[in-house]
């Protein structure tokens, strides 16, 4: 199972001398500043799969510190280019015509997957999979594969896991992006082939990859025809050889698409505009499909219950199952998304965010708002996808707490480290961390804006006082000694703090907030 | 056609030079404070100030504001715009409202906005002439108007209130000045003087040419303020019980207020607004409007009966409602409804059993109508715009109610719902029986709102241009601006124009957004008559177009290869023509050559190379300009042998080959690849490369491959090859296949137990018809797989699913193939549409409209619709029908069209005569005139042209375009024609089984026999000899069902073998080759290759496909999708096509997809 802490302190390097440790001191001091709410109510959590955790949860411990403020964003060249296009508008055979709803919505958006200091997402547009800093929205390191990513990464135990439409898996090293292993599940018979202007496989990765206990649980094709694979392989190795370890071959029958779900014994995979299909975790044994009019991607592990939709025969709806029987539990009609804790169920429909109560399904509060497009909960904070805009609900009440606009359709939402990521339709992530009247908080000192300071800070000053060149991109946040200039003292004052014990950088230091002196260096809010 | 390039007219307010707005604040004794360039007015006589609406008031007498510091050098001398807001209480024979003149004799100078004694004016003079442009329409005293006037140094035009309603170019060049005033409220010169007897709220001048949107958004700014005080109007009339218009006024969220009673309403499910004519939009599944009715029926009419409605319907069906109160179970029938069915308006009304009164005009789809339906109980009268449609007095007395709902835009009881797909304006419900005079009253002063008969001959269409533009294209009858207003709602909102006069039109829509439904609707302007179309649609979810390349810079460095480089790819395009589809760029380096090709063309590069350094660095260079995956891709990959799909690529070169080397390659790997039919590879350099390769280093490389290369430079050393088409593949360029109807492709290739997936991917279920209505089969003709959707068409590659083209062509649509014909074929070069009344030739390759055909005397002839089509040589074959005769409806249970006899849409489509054109000038060639032709059973082989016809003569004297009367299968002949002279070969008597009714009858040919299958409770199965129609045999048996298709099965040819689901019989002797066939499920019917059969199978759960080979038995099935409930999966060219054809439906199998099967 993919851990949810936070492993920033242990990834950080060990110290070699006292100046090192007061710096390891003084970093560790920047990323409890960094925490929102320094109570000790809230962790800086990570969200190293998609919706947060294998059973899709979408829902995170941590709390943000209200109003957040835009510290970045990423914009890729094309938008991202879904495998699908939408359904019909309507059952025109039907008496009773409805809106016909996308079933297969999984990939409008880089969903992405962040732990520690890393953010991961592919593309599906061109092909790879990047790490991009969390703090500043910088690349680390790309990999390009041999097709569209469409799906998250997994992280875990410092690989990041992932497929691609060229109908392999993937593990690369975290750190560096270098390939550990990767694994076709067609092996020799693997045949790229046109699609809407690609050429792609006929068994493309389309269910995400779990990670769970050494073992990495995928499918590969979803053409029943062309038959399907459905595979548990090695976590560190790659190899589907060993105990656990299998690789299974369906011939005209299941057809698997969207993020698969893991329980202690079985997977679950949604099957594109179909029903899911559960197998055997072990031996990877078709247990049975869940039945009913409910079908689509969209899937959740709450408890024994699979939550599956947003489609039904009759318009847009969500169907809790018993995931053991497979027996249907109820109904939410008209929802795309959902998240379950254990005494309420949120459920996000086209033009409404409601709470039930889990144990009858009443409702305790309904607001009618239209942000239909994700869900998530972090802390005691509802998140919700709209187009063009991203808001903030109070859980307890449904009302909304903060709001900010996007560039399209907010289909992927994350929350980590403090921060919340927004992906959209239009290829655009969004960072959005603690700010103060619209402008985002700063730490004095990280002129680099990596998250932490460190030598890496004065370089920065320095190279870009000397040599012209720097990611250096407001004065204020290197002017370590608030003297209204950037200049030379700066990285000396810097130096002085991180290996003389001089003193620390003047406010704000170390937690962040804006600068309160009056002076002639000035920060926008765009990074 | 000259291109015409579109003028945005310009955001936001020209600001005036001058301005005056006559309101309290603004006058101060005899003062007028200018509001825009600084000249103020001066007060001459009595004036009146009014606050509501804000305006001076003219005693008509003397009274009258000068401008006194106004000379002609204040005053605009070739732009010119006068507007004003004004009411007149009395008609002079001059009169002026602002205007700097002198007119004397035939000294004429300066410019007047002004009237007459009926209508607005503009006057101008140039060249010491005073020209007086007179408005349209006339004015009504006591009434606040908007007036605009313009002159642009070459015309001058006249609006009034929103609406252009004069132009002339009688004038040109600078505008003339003499001494004058400037005066506002009268007619002035030195000799003359006409004062105004009215109101002015506001006159403003400009240097600056205004145009239709400014004048539309001028007065909608500011028609509240005058908007006359509520009138009991309505409420007033006789009998009046209910009125509700469907305006901002009368509209309310979904409130509707009745203006003349207590009826209000609450508008249901999904609906729109729009404004011009103001109108509520129904979807067609959800919208309605339930109307309040506090004293239940006994508040509805008894004795006397009026509804009213103005309505445009996009679609009808089996009952349509407009307003009423209805109850009809079995033989309980009460209460009434105005309404309409598939084609004609009804008025239905029960004073103990229903009468349900059909009207006789067929409605268009989309155009306004007045409705009425009236009873005086003893007559029960339909009127339709105005005049009597039909009439019965089969009812008398009261009308009966029982309990219902009284409801708007649907037909609605306690066990129906049809909700209304259209429009509705305005609906009246009265308690007395109108006169044909007043309802002919209520017609006439409600049609202004109504625009006219559209103008347009041909189109439009739409394509998309690039990744935010759409090309909309249309012809019209005479010549005129070219003007669409379009946006993302039905209100509309940004125009586009070429004011160039011109008869065939061509606008470009920028800035248009990704994923997202357009309306869009042309204007028309001839003088000073302007009518529109209707409200269209597109949706930028079909726009399949390719990234542009073409802007972005190379991402590598200039060099000294830069030019090679570049040169190399004109060549390269130049040599080939192929400028689309995927293009595999073999030892691609760090593919400098595929750059220089996707900025040249609409080519998806995939560059292969064995050198990991080269594509890293490759890939890492072009996802930083943002090329990488959207237009190229780089594989490292061994090159002997290449993981991708054979017959593929359109396409092959070699960026190695550019720089003077041979790829490290054999060239049978990359023939392999290469595409059949027109693929094409060239290798080479062009001349000035560093490292030379010869010639017949070249050729030599290519000799492994079967085919000769050829030399292709100079300038530069270049070869190749094109790849001819496969040898044994077949074609599907008609609705059954040939025109021969034996709905195979005789494909030797196609191949059950090596069937996989060659492409899959666009088009998807959005832009399709439904699955169910039975609609035009896909074509496969020279490579190219042509896909008809929803009133759209797609031109995809057959061997790799690129989308060649796509065409949005409104009006497109037909369906219920099995009582008609496809309404579209192809051959190698061009794809033959039917669109209403002519058929277009589309290139294949592009899309481009190379040629009309007319059914008639040109394409303004109406007076028939173009129903079959076939390209046979040099000829293009195609039959008469009565306008609007095709089906066309797909919504609604009822559009399955899976009726037998006598149900709904079992009607036959028929054609009354039948002709053939040059293909490649459109001239006539021949034209035969018969008797009713079934269109369902023309066919062509051996050089002749059959058909069943009926010589019954009620069914001719009928004269409708499709018939469901029994008497169609009476007096029946089955006819031969010479197809390149049209002459009757031979007409033999044939007995059809009339009764009951054929659901369906079809008619095909194979090796010099004809078949006939006429469906009615059993498959009737005739065999004929084509050379002189003598029966050869005959044979019959049992439908399997009534339903889901299972009673019009097309019969087809596999081999010497006709199957007549699910008989096969000996083409020759009729004897029973099987007598059944595989399990397969659906409501489709079967096509075939030469030995395979291509069906819908069984598992309809998940959906799959059965290929069967009949003469090896060999059955495989591909679950994942289905078909459409008719004939939507093809072969041809060695593969089998199912372009997405499942749209709509909600069942739970996994994919909706086009999918392209290969068998090699």
């Amino acid at each position: 199972m993919v851990s949810s802490r936070n492993r920033k302190t242990h990834a950080a390097p060990a110290p070699r001398q006292g100046g090192e440790l007061r710096r390891v001191l003084r970093v560790f001091g920047v990323l409890l500043a960094l925490l929102p709410g320094l109570a000790g109510v809230s962790f800086a959590e990570d969200w190293p799969t998609h919706r947060r955790d294998l059973q899709r949860s979408g829902v995170s411990p941590e709390r943000l510190q209200l109003p957040l403020t835009q510290t970045w964003a990423y914009r890729s060249a094309n938008p991202p280019a879904p495998a699908w296009t939408g359904p019909a508008k309507k059952n025109y055979y039907a008496t009773n015509q409805v809106l016909l709803k996308s079933r297969l919505a999984f990939d409008r958006a880089f969903h992405v997957a962040v732990a520690g200091d890393g953010l991961y997402f592919g593309s599906s547009v061109d092909d790879t999979v990047y790490r991009l800093n969390p703090a500043n929205g910088r690349r680390q390191w790309a990999y390009t594969t041999d097709g569209p990513v469409r799906f998250a990464p997994t992280i875990e135990s410092g690989h990041v896991y992932f497929g691609s439409e060229d109908g392999t898996v993937y593990c690369l090293r975290q750190a560096d992006g270098s390939l550990r292993w990767s694994y076709t599940a067609a092996g020799e018979d693997n045949r790229l082939v046109p699609s809407n202007g690609r050429y792609v496989s006929l068994w493309p990765v389309r269910s995400g990859v779990l990670v769970s206990g050494n073992v990495a649980y995928f499918s590969a094709g979803f053409f029943p025809g062309e038959g399907v694979y459905i595979c548990a392989v090695d976590a560190v190795t790659g190899s589907d050889r060993g105990a656990n370890r299998w690789r299974r071959l369906r011939r005209n029958d299941v057809s698997l698409q969207g993020y698969a779900l893991l329980s202690a014994s079985n997977l679950y995979f949604p099957a594109g505009r179909s029903s899911p299909y559960v197998f055997n975790r072990s031996s990877g044994l078709l247990q049975g499909r869940f039945g009913g009019d409910v079908m689509g991607t969209f899937a959740l592990l709450a408890g024994n219950s699979l939550i599956n939709g947003p489609s039904s025969r009759e318009g847009a709806s969500l169907e809790e199952f018993n995931a053991s029987s497979r027996d249907s539990l109820a109904v939410y009609d008209g929802g795309n998304s959902m998240v379950v804790t254990s005494s309420v169920s949120y459920l996000l429909a086209d033009d409404s965010l409601t709470a039930l109560n889990r144990s009858n399904r009443r409702v305790i509060w309904s607001r009618d708002v239209s942000f239909p497009y994700e869900l998530v909960l972090a802390g005691d904070t509802l998140f919700a996808g709209g187009r063009d805009e991203v808001a903030a609900f109070d859980s307890a009440t449904g009302e909304t707490v903060w709001s900010s606009p996007v560039e399209g359709r907010a289909y992927g939402l994350a929350v980590a480290g403090g921060r919340l990521f927004v992906s959209t339709d239009r290829g655009t992530i969004h960072a959005f961390g603690p700010g103060v009247d619209g402008r985002p908080a700063f730490v004095r000192g990280d002129s680099n804006r990596d998250g932490v300071v460190d030598i890496s800070d004065a370089v920065t000053v320095l190279f870009h006082l000397f040599r012209g060149e720097s990611s250096l991109e407001c004065e204020d946040h290197a002017d370590a000694d608030d003297n209204g200039r950037l200049e030379l003292t700066d990285a000396v004052y810097l130096l002085d703090f991180l290996f003389r014990s001089g003193a620390e950088p003047r406010p704000p230091y170390p937690v962040p907030g804006l600068d309160t002196t009056s002076d002639l260096i000035e920060c926008g809010n765009s990074p | 056609m000259g291109l015409l390039f579109p003028a945005v007219l310009p955001a936001g307010d020209p600001d005036p030079v001058n301005a005056w707005v006559f309101e309290p604040d603004s006058i101060s004794g005899s003062n007028v404070r200018a509001s825009s360039g600084g000249l103020d007015g001066t007060i001459v006589g009595s004036v009146r100030v009014e606050s509501n609406p804000p305006s001076i008031v003219l005693d008509g007498n003397e009274a009258r504001v000068v401008i006194e510091g106004a000379d002609s050098s204040h005053l605009p001398d070739r732009l010119l715009s006068v507007e004003a807001w004004v009411r007149l209480d009395s008609a002079t024979r001059w009169g002026g409202i602002c205007g700097y003149l002198q007119d004397t004799g035939s000294f004429e100078r300066g410019w007047v906005l002004g009237y007459n004694s009926s209508s607005f004016t503009m006057a101008v003079a140039t060249s010491n002439t005073l020209t007086y442009l007179e408005a349209s329409d006339t004015f009504e005293l006591g009434s606040w108007y908007h007036v605009l006037g313009t002159y642009d140094g070459s015309e001058l035009k006249i609006y009034v209130d929103g609406r252009l309603e004069g132009s002339s170019r009688s004038r040109s060049g600078s505008i003339d000045y003499a001494d004058s005033t400037l005066v506002v409220g009268a007619y002035v010169d030195d000799n003359e003087l006409w004062p105004l007897e009215g109101k002015i709220h506001e006159v403003r001048i400009y240097d600056s040419v205004l145009g239709l949107s400014d004048a539309r958004e001028r007065h909608q700014e500011k028609r509240d303020l005058f908007a006359e005080p509520e009138v009991p109007g309505p409420a007033g009339e006789a009998g009046l019980l209910g009125h509700w218009t469907f305006d901002d006024e009368n509209v309310s969220g979904r409130l509707v207020r009745d203006r003349a009673g207590a009826f209000d309403g609450t508008i249901q499910g999904e609906f729109d607004l729009s404004s011009s004519p103001p109108a509520l939009v129904l979807d067609g599944s959800s919208t309605f409007v339930r109307l309040e009715l506090p004293g239940g029926s006994a508040s509805l009419p008894r004795r006397e009966l009026t509804a009213e409605a103005w309505v445009a319907i996009n679609q009808g069906t089996a009952w349509g409602g407009l307003l009423g109160y209805m109850q009809d179970n079995g033989n309980f029938e009460k209460g009434w409804v105005l309404g309409y069915d598939d084609s004609h308006f009804s008025i239905a009304l029960s004073s103990g059993q229903l009468t349900y009164l059909r009207g006789e005009t067929e409605f268009q789809p989309g155009t306004w109508y007045h409705v009425a339906g009236s009873y005086d109980g003893q007559e029960l009268k339909l009127y339709v715009n105005g005049q009597l449609d039909a009439a019965s007095t089969e009812q008398s007395g009261d009308i009966v109610y029982a309990a219902s709902t009284f409801v708007a835009g649907t037909y609605e009881d306690d066990n129906e719902f049809f909700p209304l797909d259209g429009s509705l304006h305005d609906l009246k419900l009265y308690n007395t029986a109108l006169s044909a005079r007043q309802i002919r009253e209520n017609f006439e002063s409600g049609r202004e709102l109504f625009p006219v008969q559209e103008p347009v001959l041909m189109g439009p269409t739409v394509r998309f241009t690039s990744a935010d533009t759409a090309l909309v294209s249309w012809k019209t009858a005479e010549p005129s601006p070219s003007i669409i207003d379009f946006g993302t709602t039905r209100s509309l909102g940004r125009t586009v124009l070429d004011a160039d006069l011109v008869m065939e039109h061509e606008l470009y829509l920028e800035g248009l957004d990704p994923d997202t439904p357009y309306f869009y609707q042309l204007r028309h302007q001839a003088g000073a008559q302007e009518s529109i179309t209707a409200v269209y649609e597109f949706s930028t979810e079909f726009n399949f177009s390719v990234p542009a390349a073409g802007e972005i810079d190379s991402p590598f460095d200039e060099d000294a290869q830069t030019l090679l480089y570049e040169r190399a790819a004109e060549r390269i395009l130049a040599l080939t023509g192929i400028d689309r589809g995927y293009c595999l760029d073999l030892d691609c380096g760090r593919g400098r050559l595929a750059v220089e090709l996707a900025r040249r063309s609409k080519l998806r590069i995939v560059g292969v190379s064995p050198d990991r350094e080269e594509v890293a660095e490759g890939r890492a260079l072009l996802r930083e300009a943002g090329l990488y995956g959207s237009r190229i891709t780089l594989h490292r990959r061994e090159l002997r042998e290449l993981p991708y799909a054979e017959n593929s690529f359109n396409l092959v070169v070699s960026d190695r080959m550019v720089r003077g080397f041979l790829p490290r390659s054999e060239a049978g790997e990359m023939f392999r690849l290469l595409r059949p039919a027109g693929g094409a590879a060239v290798f080479g350099q062009p001349s000035g490369s560093p490292e030379m390769i010869s010639i017949g280093a070249v050729r030599g490389w290519l000799a492994s491959v079967a085919v000769d290369s050829r030399e292709l430079g100079p300038p530069g050393t270049w070869a190749g090859i094109v790849r001819g088409a496969l040898e044994g593949a077949g074609e599907w360029s008609h609705m059954y296949g040939s025109p021969d109807n034996s709905a195979t492709s005789r494909d030797e290739l196609v191949e059950p137990s090596r069937m996989k997936i060659q492409w899959y991917g666009r088009p998807g279920p959005r832009g399709m018809i439904d699955r169910q209505p039975r609609q035009q089969a896909p074509l496969y003709v020279n490579g190219r797989l042509y896909s008809q959707g929803n009133d759209r068409l797609y031109a995809l590659d057959a061997y790799n699913g690129t989308v060649l083209w796509a065409l949005e062509v409104p009006g497109l649509r037909r369906v219920n193939i099995p009582r008609d014909t496809g309404n579209m074929c192809a051959d190698a070069d061009a794809l033959y549409v039917t669109v209403e009344n002519s058929c277009w030739r589309l290139n294949g390759q592009d899309g481009r409209l190379e040629r009309v055909y007319s059914t008639g005397d040109g394409i303004a002839d109406k007076s028939a619709d173009w129903g079959y089509a076939a390209v046979v040589e040099d000829q293009l074959i195609g039959s008469r029908v009565a306008p609007g005769s095709s089906y066309s409806a797909f919504s609604g249970p009822d559009k399955w069209y899976d009726e037998t006899s006598g149900g709904f849409g079992t009607s036959q489509v028929i054609s009354r005569s039948i002709f053939a054109v040059a293909r490649d000038d459109a001239r006539r060639r021949w034209s035969r005139d018969a008797g009713a032709i079934v269109n369902s059973t023309i066919t062509i082989g051996g050089g002749r042209l059959y058909y069943i016809e009926s010589r019954s003569s009620s069914v001719l004297n009928a004269g409708a375009g499709r018939t469901g009367s029994s008497d169609l299968w009476r007096n029946n002949f089955l006819v031969a024609l010479d197809v390149e002279s049209g002459d009757v070969l031979w007409r033999q008597p044939v007995t059809l089984p009339a009764s009951p009714a054929p659901v369906v009858a079809f008619l095909l040919y194979s090796e010099e026999r004809l078949i006939t299958s006429v469906v009615n409770s059993r498959y009737h199965v005739t065999c004929y000899s084509a050379v002189n129609g003598a029966r050869q045999w005959e044979r019959d048996h049992s439908w399997n069902r009534n339903h889901h298709g299972g009673h019009m099965y097309h019969p087809l040819v596999v081999g010497d073998k006709v199957i007549v689901e699910p008989r096969g019989y000996d083409l020759f002797s009729g004897a029973t080759a099987f007598s059944s066939l595989p399990s397969r499920g659906g409501c489709s019917t079967m096509s075939a290759a030469e030995r395979t059969v291509i069906y819908v199978d069984w598992d309809y759960d998940n959906g799959s496909f059965g290929f069967w080979n009949v003469e090896s038995g060999s059955r495989v099935q591909k679950a994942g999708s289905r078909g459409s409930c008719w004939l939507g999966l093809i072969s041809g060219g060695g593969m089998v096509f199912s372009p997405t054809a499942s749209s709509g439906c909600v069942c739970r199998y996994p994919l909706q997809t086009s999918i392209g099967y290969s068998s090699w």
